[in-house]
């Protein structure tokens, strides 16, 4: 063969071929890289996964962030779209109300959603998913109502808060959780990541302050962002109206020679609130700390109300985004509270009774028992990492409560009247501790194993 | 000067300095203190006082953190630091990326090199994002005169890749004018190509670049893109940039396409960059003056198929302007996803696998111009030489990486360059008459070239040069197409030096050995290796490093092994004599942004002393393992076997015993059946330079410049 056949030869080979888009989706997009593997660690029988049908199951996913998810089948090249979950997906961003937007950057819950569709079959049809902003009070309330509306069948939530609740199933947050997983709809919500990131105290008065020494918080990483949020048993476990109450504490912060860095002074009220007046027995700030101004402490005053040390309690939660780094030993958070408990770091709507709170075996994931000392969470899966084809892992309890809502998932897909009583009684006998309980232990994931597609009929017949 | 003038001189700058308040500070650099020791610097705080006088420019894309400044007023340099963002005659309006800080770092690295002095250095810091902003910035700072300039950003076309366009041109003007100008190598290794400009006509009359590949199809490149969404950049550019500083424009017109090998079927297109190149603006769309087309495209990750990547001349006219002995050609491939751990291979790797890169010739543009080259030695610095055959990098930084007090970690050989920015400022306070040429003292080696001249210089005919080590004279042989290697050390204490060789050596005169006593010798090889059972020919590459250095403490040893591999501990074993000389061989594959060895072996006086710890061999896949060596012995020898065949395993083991009586006998039959055997001195020297250009491919001698030997240097040529 002369040269000019034979590099005819060759570019023949470079011709473009007419291969449809819907081909290129499903090879172009990053997901799941290892469902198997997954699936296997929770024992996930291949039964219920060749016999589900999850076209009608409806799957709503609550996050603040679901970067990606937005621009869904965008066109990124001529050749490539994004595709993240199936086309059915819709994204609920904002509201008719005013509330926080989604954050930019923020891609958790369309990871979540992904680890769903990926461990449930990644079928064309189905699961059809609704993807709820629920960054922020306003937008949890909205996609709680939205989602009940909708009728999903299976609920993820990775949203957390530390405030708006009473710590032990009650207050605002909670109704509307409460209002949702009362039903037939199975609420899956992540435990979140406080342990170690929370105090909690009674609230004893001595001359407007609380009676024991300020909290303080150590910082190991310079020009660390912190968020300091204070709150109080003070919230109306009711929801028809919440009014308030006058029950008015602030926070400080000051750095090691005594200078105020930043404080949080709402005046907390009953009925309408003014200009820096508040219903909420909340007060929150952010401040950014650095090793030489370390300790800081956080001074709390007690501004208006009578306080019952036997009663009343709060939580004081200091968190970062900013990731632990490795310090040539172990692992270290870049700011730590000092005596910041594991314990009883169960947030708010974790600590929801209808809600099946899911936690790992993650250093932060947060532990039980709630404030009325019912233990939370109530499954901890050490869980598999989930891991992507765009080489991005993660574990953690938000993953873990996806991975547990896929499993979810797949049970309804093989059982359409599968519900929320069949769900409970399912995880019961999933737990294989030695007397049938689910127990918050840090180590009995192990215990944790997928009920066959038969043992499942079974139940349901029961 | 008296000396109590002096006294009171030096008193006088040392109360001038002040040291910057913690408190004032956004971040600081974490081991600054140690960094400042290995470098030479921490005992000369007395020329602090002199840093007022030093000025600094740093040309980056960003400089967040400093524009805009921060709202909590804690700084990241002096507050005589100037930006400037954007000049008067731009013609478009780039400005800064405020979310980069990569700029920030550069200077903050600087700064606190030099003690976070508020008197100094002064910095100014432009704005060079784009090629206009940088020549911009360059006329700028030729006003300002500063003493040194850091630039730790480079382009992959712009350039002839030989120190010449009209970016070198910018750049030559600066050194021209006596200023030091640092320029990071680049982390590009591994991701190149180049080659002539040979194209072919096809039945269609369409004429493609025929490439130098070791792929049974020469009409493409391959390359496998192993992560999802990995957002990659491909750029071509030839070498028909004007050498002068106008920057007109060429006719020589290539594009360049990209495909999707597909199993069973046709392979596919998906992007393609079909500029038209003219000599001069006409206003029409598409059309360019400079040499290069460039594809960006977001890929998905395929472990099975490679993407292609074809070039071709737009026409038989243009085709015609090509000569493939004076054209070359560059391609470049960049993805924002740069390496991952691999579950399966347990290790961690690139996310771009150019296959039919050339490993070779990776300098950009301006790292290829009048300045100074600095790289790292990670597998990613790109490595030389430049096209008309200039060794580069100019310099290797051992110390490639940084922890800020944010607890936020970056590595690769901008940081590298940032590192000997704050030597070279803390110099001119020092030696206000360090020049750039100085510093080239430091200036790394090829000892093919160096030792050719030695040997010719000693009146020695090639055959003359003793050869000791037949084994590695095969290997190196087979690699490097050069017949000999020397190896010996001053005084002839090695036990692989025969008296012959010894004896030869020792007339060399004492400057050669000088020169060689406190380098490095890097050398790296590949191999082609057999396994035993299936004779499949596999590619090992290996990458030796021999160091020289003085212990005078067990402490001191343990530094500096310490400091060689990070995580290897002080040999146990009883008898060594820890004062006298000491040289390590590191075998290692550098992995991203780590320095990893995977086998030291220590030679103290006529012992051979195995480090007690154990041995990671980073494993190629399909690629031989590596066995750790004998227990205390005599034999200095490495073997490799084939991953998880156990019978190669227990022969090796037997056959090993047999090596040590006459090792190249056996060896010499069969050199493909294991792999490396490493056997290197003191110093290791080898002859006949055969193959002298500097690139990987040849071995290079370096050293850090450290602010204590710089500093001689300077002093020496001025009383010369």
């Amino acid at each position: 063969m002369d040269t000019t056949l034979r590099v005819w030869s060759v570019l023949l080979l470079l011709i473009v071929s007419g291969r449809s888009f819907s081909d290129d989706v499903k090879r172009l997009s990053s997901k799941l890289e290892n469902p198997d593997e997954v699936r296997k660690y929770y024992d996930i029988d291949s039964d219920l996964l060749d016999k589900a049908d999850a076209s009608g199951v409806k799957v709503a996913v609550l996050s603040k962030g679901f970067r990606g998810a937005e621009d869904q089948d965008a066109k990124v090249e001529d050749f490539f779209r994004k595709r993240y979950l199936p086309q059915s997906m819709k994204l609920f961003s904002e509201y008719d109300v005013a509330s926080f937007g989604l954050e930019g950057r923020n891609e958790i819950g369309r990871r979540v959603a992904q680890t769903i569709w990926s461990l449930s079959g990644l079928a064309d049809d189905g699961p059809e998913f609704h993807l709820y902003n629920a960054n922020g009070l306003v937008a949890f309330r909205e996609a709680a109502n939205a989602l009940v509306e909708w009728g999903a069948d299976v609920v993820v939530c990775t949203e957390n808060f530390s405030a708006f609740g009473n710590f032990d199933g009650t207050g605002i947050v909670n109704r509307l959780v409460d209002l949702a997983a009362i039903g037939e709809m199975i609420w899956i919500q992540s435990a979140g990541e406080f342990a170690t990131k929370v105090i909690n105290l009674p609230i004893k008065v001595k001359e407007r302050k609380l009676d024991q020494p300020d909290p303080q918080v150590k910082v190991f990483a310079d020009d660390t962002e912190a968020t300091l949020t204070l709150s109080w048993n003070a919230y109306s476990p009711g929801f028809r109206r919440f009014y308030g109450t006058d029950k008015d504490l602030d926070m400080i912060l000051y750095d090691n020679k005594g200078t105020e860095v930043a404080s949080s002074r709402t005046r907390q009220v009953e009925g309408d609130a003014g200009d820096g007046e508040s219903n909420f027995a909340v007060e929150q700030m952010t401040a950014k700390l650095f090793k030489d101004r370390s300790p800081y402490y956080i001074r709390i005053r007690i501004e208006n109300g009578d306080f019952d040390p036997r009663s009343d309690e709060l939580r004081l939660t200091v968190d970062t985004d900013r990731r632990p780094f490795f310090d040539g030993q172990k692992e270290q958070s870049a700011i730590e509270l000092v005596d910041g408990n594991r314990e009883k770091s169960i947030p708010v709507p974790a600590d929801n009774k209808w809600a099946t709170t899911v936690g790992s075996t993650h250093p932060f994931s947060s532990e039980g028992p709630t404030a009325d000392g019912r233990k939370k969470p109530d499954l901890v899966l050490d869980g598999a990492e989930s891991r992507y084809t765009d080489k991005v892992a993660i574990s953690g309890p938000n993953i873990a409560a996806a991975q547990l809502g896929a499993l979810a998932v797949l049970y309804k897909a093989n059982f359409p009247r599968f519900n929320r009583k069949h769900w409970l009684l399912a995880l019961q006998r999933s737990s294989l501790t030695p007397k049938g309980e689910l127990k918050p232990d840090r180590k009995k994931s192990a215990y944790f194993g997928a009920r066959s597609r038969d043992e499942i009929h079974d139940l349901m017949e029961e | 000067m008296k000396p109590f003038l002096l006294l009171v001189a030096v008193l006088t700058t040392n109360l001038l300095a002040t040291v910057v308040k913690d408190s004032d500070l956004a971040m600081k650099v974490t081991d600054i203190a140690t960094t400042r020791k290995f470098l030479g610097m921490d005992s000369y705080s007395k020329f602090y006082g002199n840093l007022s006088s030093v000025k600094v420019a740093v040309l980056d894309k960003g400089f967040k953190g400093i524009y805009p400044a921060r709202e909590d007023g804690r700084r990241f340099l002096p507050k005589s630091a100037e930006v400037i963002d954007a000049y008067a005659k731009a013609l478009e309006d780039v400005r800064l990326d405020e979310e980069d800080p990569h700029g920030t770092h550069m200077a903050h690295l600087i700064w606190a090199m030099t003690g976070y002095q508020e008197e100094g250095p002064k910095f100014r810091l432009y704005n060079a994002n784009g090629p206009e902003n940088f020549l911009l910035a360059v006329e700028d700072l030729l006003k300002w005169k500063p003493d040194v300039v850091v630039f730790s950003q480079n382009w992959e076309t712009f350039g002839n890749f030989d120190g010449t366009g009209f970016i070198d041109q910018a750049v030559k003007e600066v050194t021209d004018e006596g200023i030091i100008w640092l320029n990071a190598a680049g982390n590009d290794g591994g991701h190149i190509y180049n080659g002539p400009v040979k194209l072919v006509k096809t039945e269609k009359s369409d004429y493609f670049v025929q490439f130098d590949s070791n792929s049974n199809n020469t009409w493409y490149l391959r390359f496998k893109n192993l992560v999802d969404e990995n957002q990659v950049t491909i750029t071509l550019s030839w070498n028909s940039f004007d050498p002068g500083y106008e920057a007109t424009g060429t006719d020589k017109d290539l594009d360049l396409s990209l495909f999707v090998q597909q199993s069973g079927q046709a392979s596919k297109r998906l992007a393609s960059s079909k500029l038209i190149q003219t000599k001069e603006k006409t206003g029409e769309e598409n059309e360019t003056i400079h040499a290069r087309e460039r594809i960006s495209v977001t890929l998905p990750a395929d472990k099975e198929n490679y993407y292609l990547l074809a070039v071709n001349a737009k026409g038989e006219g243009s085709a015609a302007l090509f000569d493939p002995k004076k054209d070359r050609m560059r391609i470049t491939i960049r993805g924002n996803k740069g390496s991952f751990y691999d579950e399966d291979k347990k290790k961690n790797v690139d996310a771009i696998d150019f296959v039919d890169s050339t490993d070779t010739g990776e300098i950009p543009v301006p790292a290829d111009g009048s300045g100074l080259a600095i790289g790292d030695l990670t597998a990613n610095s790109a490595k030389g030489p430049t096209v008309d055959g200039r060794g580069k990098p100019d310099i290797i930084m051992q110390k490639n990486n940084v922890t800020f007090s944010d607890r936020q970690g970056f590595f690769g050989t901008s940081y590298a360059n940032a590192y000997l920015g704050g030597v070279v400022a803390l110099l001119r306070a020092a030696e206000p008459r360090t020049m750039q040429e100085d510093l080239l003292k430091f200036r790394i080696r090829y000892p093919l070239q160096y030792l050719a001249e030695q040997v010719q210089a000693q009146g020695w005919t090639i055959s003359d040069v003793p050869v000791i080590d037949p084994v590695l004279a095969s290997y190196i042989q087979e690699k490097w197409g050069i017949d000999y290697i020397v190896m010996t050390g001053p005084g002839g204490r090695t036990a692989v030096a025969s008296s012959e060789s010894v004896d030869k050596l020792s007339a060399w005169p004492k400057e050669v050995m000088d020169n060689l006593k406190d380098y490095f010798l890097y050398a790296r090889a590949k191999r082609i290796a057999t396994t035993k059972r299936e004779r499949v020919p596999k590619e090992v590459e290996v990458i030796v490093k021999a160091g020289y250095y003085k212990p005078t403490t067990k402490r001191d040893l343990q530094k500096v092994l310490v400091k060689a591999g990070g995580n290897v501990a002080v040999p146990r074993t009883k008898t060594v004599n820890y004062g006298s000389q000491f040289v390590g061989i590191d075998l290692y594959r550098g992995t991203y942004g780590l320095y990893q060895p995977q086998l030291t072996l220590y030679y103290t006086e006529n012992k051979y002393v195995e480090p007690e710890y154990d041995y990671k061999w980073v494993d190629v896949p399909g690629e031989p393992e590596w066995i750790p060596p004998v227990k205390k012995t005599e034999t200095r020898y490495v073997y490799a076997q084939v991953a998880g065949e156990d019978r190669v395993e227990k022969e090796f083991r037997y056959q090993k015993k047999k090596d040590a009586e006459a090792p190249w006998d056996k060896w010499g039959g069969f050199p493909g059946d294991y792999v490396e055997i490493i056997q290197l001195p003191e110093f290791s020297f080898i002859g006949k330079g055969a193959v002298v250009d500097g690139s990987a491919n040849s071995p290079r001698i370096w050293s850090t410049p450290s602010f204590e030997k710089l500093q001689r240097v300077v002093r020496a040529r001025e009383i010369r």
